[in-house]
């Protein structure tokens, strides 16, 4: 232990170490498939696919996809606090008129987000 | 609960403001309003900033306490910071954004992003700091790409966007080896359990040595927050961003990822982590050599005008870590606080006193660059500029103050921010006793290594004086900033005179910084913590 910064050294070696021996087990351990045409082939529901699977799509996918992912984060913060506020306890994190608010501003701030991209027209699909 | 929603007002005002700015964006009402209807945002917002004391009176005192958010002079100095580049640029961006269709937009993200660094400053809460550094960061990639709408543009949005993401891992990754350490992400709360394990009580260490997670720690919130400073060797992506997107976008990239990033990294390693002061200090030493010398010897190779500022803001950081490396030192050894020079403030204060003339004078500078950009044809060359003062005098005149602040020509701001970073170097004394007060050598290292880069950076600030008054130009330029951004020249070359004359307000401001008002040591210890580093 010489220097202050060993430990930094140490940090750098081992997840060096941690990388490259995670990609070399799977290497070594994992099952060897050969891959063939019919394996590599992008999979449709079971029918031979059309195009090759590399293609543009419209962008309004997307779009439509950020949007599900709005609602995705508000669930996500939503149900806790609904567990929360259920409760009896009122501590700082119990379910005081203040925190209600506060889930009140979240989710007038997601539905302005929510506003906007529709009055931009991310649901009209020309 | 209430004192945090008080403390956050100003903040919430912009971010209100810059909703409305996006939902009206939606609508028939004409994209000109949106520009003064930001302003009048940010001149609410200081008129909540002036008035919090009167508003925080009767509540709790907050020190001590810990909430998420904190209003000590530290944030109270870059609050006000905040606003007063945030007008500055949404003033300089009103005629090129009056006809954008973009322009509601626009706003709503500088909005956003100033509330932002006004998080950063308040933040006394790990998660909140670094939901406040998101909010600057995520509205930054977004302007960056509207800035300018071609390849070269989009390269540096992606560039930003990928380099940023992965400090901001880096920086997380950091903090939450400090949360496991302590048990907590308030920033009070973590100073107190650092300082029950590793301070100094009664005279004696606590611990033998500090925790060596902490110091894993504090190497990678260093380089997280190194990212946003542009410090070597964080700083590939600045050159290449700057000489990528326009004048505006640049001047707005050399001030407030910066200012955040030392608001974060006082708040977070100078004024939290006890204990380990003396390899903090180590780290922001190199950081600081390192970091001032490859930004000045870099920028003196660059042709383009916005890749030179990116390297010489790479220069400025290191400047601003001299400063960060003294307070360490200062924090580790409280029997020896350093005095201040001529009366102008050491370490930390002189960090913050230099970012704050290093911001003044940037803002202005980029906001020339701005004045004289038209649509499609940004000022790229320095060679552009050339024999300015044949055709805009007092533009030139006003370049030519920014530049001498920046390569330290007294009177400016810049030289007396520098005076107080290299004189705040050279009054560190080596022997801990006291008794012989000879100076640090490494200290005297950076003094000198710090001087000598003031020197080189004179050459290529100098040049593009010389170019604009000495030459003839070379074509008529034709600017197209208007009235807001030649404003904007002209507020910034005044305040830049008059603060360079007179810098007393900011340095009562400043006074009170350096000490945490967390958990005071209780008593000044008599022998030193020397084994605290080993």
């Amino acid at each position: 232990m010489t220097s202050p910064a060993f430990p930094v050294f140490l940090f750098v070696v081992i997840s060096t170490v941690m990388a490259a021996s995670i990609l070399m087990i799977a290497q070594l351990v994992g099952p060897k498939r050969r891959r063939t045409d019919v394996k590599g082939m992008p999979y449709e529901s079971g029918m031979n696919p059309l195009h090759d699977a590399r293609q543009r799509f419209n962008i309004g996918f997307y779009l439509l996809a950020i949007e599900f992912l709005v609602f995705d984060v508000e669930i996500l913060i939503l149900l806790p606090w609904a567990v929360a506020a259920g409760g009896k306890q009122t501590g700082t994190l119990g379910a005081g008129h203040g925190v209600f608010w506060v889930v009140m501003v979240f989710l007038v701030i997601l539905t302005v987000g929510f506003a906007y991209t529709w009055r931009k027209g991310v649901f009209k699909w020309k | 609960m209430l004192e945090t929603f008080k403390i956050l007002l100003p903040a919430s005002v912009l971010i209100v403001a810059a909703l409305i700015c996006f939902l009206g964006g939606t609508t028939k009402i004409s994209k000109q309003v949106w520009g003064p209807f930001s302003l009048l945002s940010l001149a609410l917002a200081s008129v909540l900033l002036i008035a919090m004391p009167q508003i925080l009176s009767g509540s709790t005192p907050l020190p001590g306490d810990s909430t998420a958010v904190i209003f000590d002079p530290l944030a109270r100095i870059s609050e006000f910071l905040a606003l007063m580049v945030g007008v500055l640029f949404a003033g300089m961006a009103f005629r090129q954004e009056a006809d954008d269709e973009s322009a509601p937009e626009f706003y709503g993200l500088l909005l956003t992003l100033l509330s932002g660094l006004m998080v950063v400053s308040v933040a006394n809460d790990l998660i909140l700091l670094f939901l406040g550094l998101e909010l600057i960061s995520i509205p930054t990639y977004i302007l960056i790409y509207l800035g300018k709408r071609d390849t070269r543009c989009q390269e540096a949005a992606a560039k930003y966007f990928l380099l940023s993401v992965l400090s901001a891992a880096v920086l997380l990754y950091g903090l939450s080896f400090l949360y496991g350490m302590t048990g907590s992400t308030n920033l009070t709360t973590i100073r107190g359990v650092l300082q029950q394990t590793y301070g100094v009580t009664n005279g004696t260490v606590q611990a033998a040595s500090v925790s060596k997670l902490g110091i894993v720690a504090l190497v990678l919130i260093f380089a997280g927050l190194g990212f946003k400073l542009a410090a070597v060797p964080f700083h590939f992506y600045a050159p290449d961003v700057y000489q990528g997107t326009n004048a505006w976008n640049a001047g707005l990239l050399s001030v407030v990822p910066k200012a955040a990033g030392l608001i974060a990294l006082i708040r977070i390693v100078s004024h939290t982590m006890v204990g380990y002061e003396g390899f903090g200090q180590t780290v922001a030493l190199i950081l600081a050599l390192v970091t001032m010398t490859a930004g000045n010897v870099l920028a003196l190779l660059q042709t383009n005008v916005r890749r030179m500022l990116a390297y010489s803001g790479v220069a400025h950081a290191g400047y601003m870590l001299v400063g960060i490396a003294v307070g360490f030192w200062d924090s580790w050894n409280p029997t020896f606080r350093l005095d201040p020079i001529y009366g102008l403030p050491v370490g930390i204060q002189a960090s913050l006193f230099y970012l704050i003339t290093y911001s003044l004078v940037s803002v202005g500078f980029f906001a020339v660059l701005v004045f004289l950009a038209r649509p499609g044809k940004e000022i790229e060359h320095i060679e552009d500029l050339t024999g300015l003062w044949k055709s805009q005098p007092w533009l030139a005149i006003a370049a030519a103050i920014f530049l001498f602040s920046m390569a330290g020509i007294p009177p400016l701001p810049g030289f007396w921010g520098k005076l107080a970073l290299f004189g705040g170097a050279l009054s560190v004394r080596g022997d801990l006793s006291g008794a012989i007060p000879y100076p640090n050598p490494s200290f005297v290292a950076l003094a000198i290594v710090g001087m000598l880069n003031a020197a080189i950076g004179g050459v290529y600030y100098l040049r593009i004086i010389a170019l604009m008054f000495l030459h003839d130009p070379l074509s008529t330029p034709q600017p197209r900033g208007g009235r807001p951004a030649m404003a904007a020249v002209t507020l910034c070359a005044i305040v830049t005179i008059v603060f360079g004359l007179q810098s007393r307000p900011v340095l009562t401001l400043l006074r009170d910084i350096d000490q945490p008002t967390a958990i005071q040591v209780a008593t000044t210890p008599k022998s030193l913590p020397m084994t605290a580093a080993k």
